[in-house]
């Protein structure tokens, strides 16, 4: 399907460019604006969309609505804050510590030694799994995870998580603050053997579905070859020419990040009513944030949760809501109209 | 109870149960603080953040730094934009300083070419940064903007930063703090300066102004509502411009400027005008607030020709809209009226609060 997708210019002094263009996620929101008789169109050059419905003007940037505050922003986007926040109302989060730049080397090897092994480090800010480190096991590994993560920004505000690495699935709840839109479960990048193709092949058929490309403009991404996938698959014995057995599912990464291959399964139907209500409490913990993407992991989604079944890993308050709308397995959900509902309570009554 | 002080840190619990002082919670956040207390609200800082959840009776409202809860997400990215803001501006017909924002893949020959398309004298400064920090003012030869634009990436480090390049607005400096609906305070912004009694050398003029309580309102410390003037190199330069030494004598009411820049943790001054502007900056001014969708509060730097007559497009501009904005200046101005800001704050907070001085 061929989308007319919207350019980002800016202003030179020869005139308007184009540097940028929005993503499926972006690009879904307008067209559902525009199945409900909404006009759109950015501010020249800020990125944000004026949208208006009758005479009512609202707003959204990325994929966050004008009423999500700066505050709802602020304790989802600076990962120390979230983990607080939810720790106060009693969430379950991981067990972990808050590292900033000017910590001593003592300091960060007492977070270390306080914690259970694997940990995870990844910056206090960062996005679409950005040099996140799991599996960390040794000391040297770690004070290298915390250099890169250091060095990857430099607000004052910011640091590393290290965190206890939980044991479960991963799943993303996209949620507003009274009902839970959808709920995936999100797999490595995988591939599944028919006993006759070798895995380099496999990748490349999976690669060819139209819902996979190189971008943003795809609710899934391409499966690249790099050295991680082949480590990966050194350490099960396989290489990319080993032919797996019929059914046979082959993950060829750690992560289960959409933005590395990973896979997006609907299992909205199927998870208990306490991981919704969790979800809601989450959002209504977060304050101001009005639509957002938890990271969720647990045990088992379909039996209740208890404290120790679950974690909440991170809040999202841009969600890459098309992971909802065109899932690799299982049911669409309206991501995109149950955003538009929140700019436009308006639409209810229509 | 809260009371003014240097020593109000920030704080992060560490893993051996210290605690380390990150930074001093700011003067305007404190002022709020005490106003608080005054109307009778209770507060507690969310511990490890910057947000603070206060209680009137029963009702609850939040504020981060100096933003309340009901400044959006998108207005507040927009303001921390400068190039952003100035489109938002622009689209509501406020006056801009005419400018382009450049990014770090942007070649040096591109940069030439926004430059020769601006007149000079023009700005070169981060789009994100606050405080003037990374800013380089009345640049004239492109030799001169190479540097100052690496000075301006140099303040912050985000992989997708961008620099503003601008026409320098000549004029003077106001900060106007408003919210969508009303003016809460119009300041004068001067930089660090004394004038002269025809008797005392720089020096000792710069000494004997230095004294002013509200640069000491914190004793000894570092930390004040206005810094001290300090007879820096940068003071120094601007002396030998004007050919003047520290220890010159400058004449009975003769002004001299020791900074370019309108900083009060520079020394600079402030004069409250707020009941004697020209009902065209009032106007501009709400505006210019009610351009940016979400923005509950803000401190607008708006420069102008002359703030007593009818603004015309030409006259004045707006130069930055800040989503934090400062309560201190406004409290204790140098000269003219005190205006109780902090409370205008609260009231976005607690809509149905009623002042008490």
């Amino acid at each position: 399907m061929s989308r007319d997708f919207h350019s980002y210019q800016r202003e030179t002094p020869s005139g308007w460019v184009t540097y940028d263009q929005t993503t499926l996620s972006q690009q879904l929101l307008l067209e559902e604006a525009a199945k409900h008789g909404i006009s759109y169109s950015e501010i020249p050059g800020t990125r944000i969309f004026e949208l208006q419905y009758k005479d009512i003007k609202r707003y959204f940037r990325a994929q966050v609505p004008n009423q999500t505050t700066y505050i709802g922003w602020y304790s989802a986007n600076f990962k120390n804050v979230t983990r607080h926040m939810l720790q106060n109302a009693n969430l379950s989060v991981p067990k972990g510590y808050f590292v900033m730049p000017q910590d001593t080397l003592e300091d960060k090897l007492a977070v270390f030694r306080a914690l259970q092994k694997p940990v995870v480090a990844k910056p206090s800010n960062g996005g679409h799994g950005k040099d996140v480190f799991t599996n960390i096991t040794d000391e040297e590994y770690y004070l290298h995870a915390l250099d890169v993560c250091l060095d990857s920004n430099d607000d004052r505000l910011v640091g590393v998580i290290v965190e206890e690495m939980f044991k479960g699935e991963e799943y993303r709840i996209l949620a507003t603050t009274d009902k839970v839109i959808g709920i995936i479960n999100r797999k490595p990048a995988n591939v599944v053997g028919d006993g006759t193709h070798t895995i380099r092949e496999l990748i490349e058929n999976k690669n060819k579905d139209p819902r996979r490309s190189d971008s943003y403009k795809t609710s899934l991404i391409t499966i690249k070859i790099d050295e991680h996938v082949e480590e990966t698959l050194k350490k099960n014995a396989y290489t990319l020419d080993t032919v797996p057995a019929q059914d046979e599912v082959v993950y060829l990464r750690h992560n289960s990040n959409l933005s590395t291959g990973g896979d997006s399964i609907d299992v909205t139907d199927i998870a208990h009513p306490s991981v919704k209500e969790i979800a809601i409490k989450v959002m209504q913990t977060i304050k101001g944030l009005e639509y957002g993407g938890i990271d969720f992991m647990t045990k088992d989604i379909t039996q209740a949760q208890t404290p120790d079944s679950y974690c909440i890993i991170e809040v999202n308050d841009s969600p890459m809501l098309s992971m909802h709308e065109v899932p690799y397995m299982g049911e669409s959900r309206s991501a995109a109209k149950e955003f538009l509902l929140i700019l436009f309570p308006e639409l209810k009554n229509s | 109870m809260v009371t003014l002080n240097p020593n109000f840190y920030y704080v992060r619990p560490k893993i051996d149960g210290t605690e380390e002082k990150k930074e001093v919670v700011s003067f305007s956040t404190q002022l709020v603080l005490v106003e608080a207390e005054k109307l009778g609200i209770t507060w507690e800082l969310i511990p490890e953040t910057e947000m603070y959840k206060l209680n009137w009776n029963g009702e609850i409202g939040y504020f981060l730094d100096r933003t309340p809860l009901a400044s959006s997400f998108s207005a507040v990215s927009t303001c921390m934009d400068k190039h952003i803001t100035k489109l938002f501006l622009a689209k509501s017909g406020v006056s801009t300083p005419k400018g382009y924002s450049i990014t770090k893949t942007d070649t040096p020959e591109y940069i030439e070419k926004v430059f020769n398309a601006l007149q000079k004298p023009v700005v070169v400064k981060p789009t994100n940064a606050s405080h003037g920090d990374g800013i380089t003012i009345g640049l004239e030869k492109f030799e001169d903007i190479m540097p100052a634009v690496e000075k301006a990436f140099g303040a912050r480090h985000y992989h997708n930063a961008t620099v503003e390049i601008e026409e320098m607005f000549v004029g003077k400096e106001y900060r106007i703090t408003v919210t969508r609906d009303k003016i809460i305070g119009v300041m004068h912004r001067i930089p660090a300066n004394v004038t002269g009694d025809g008797i005392k050398t720089i020096s000792q003029l710069v000494e004997e102004k230095n004294q002013h309580p509200f640069r000491n309102i914190f004793g000894d410390s570092e930390y004040q509502v206005y810094g001290k003037i300090k007879l820096d190199d940068e003071a120094k330069e601007l002396l030998a411009e004007q050919s003047l030494t520290t220890d010159s004598i400058p004449e009975k009411g003769q002004q001299i400027f020791l900074k370019k820049v309108s900083n009060m943790m520079a020394g600079g001054d402030t004069i409250d005008l707020t009941d004697e502007i020209h009902p065209t900056v009032k106007e501009l001014a709400l505006k210019a607030i009610n351009a940016i969708p979400g923005l509950a509060i803000a401190g607008i730097d708006f420069m102008t020709k002359d703030l007593f007559s009818p603004q015309t497009p030409e006259t004045y501009s707006v130069v930055e809209v800040n989503h934090n904005a400062e309560f201190g200046i406004h409290h204790f101005p140098m000269v003219g009226k005190e205006r109780n800001a902090t409370f205008d704050f609260l009231q976005l907070l607690f809509p149905e609060l009623e002042s008490k001085s």
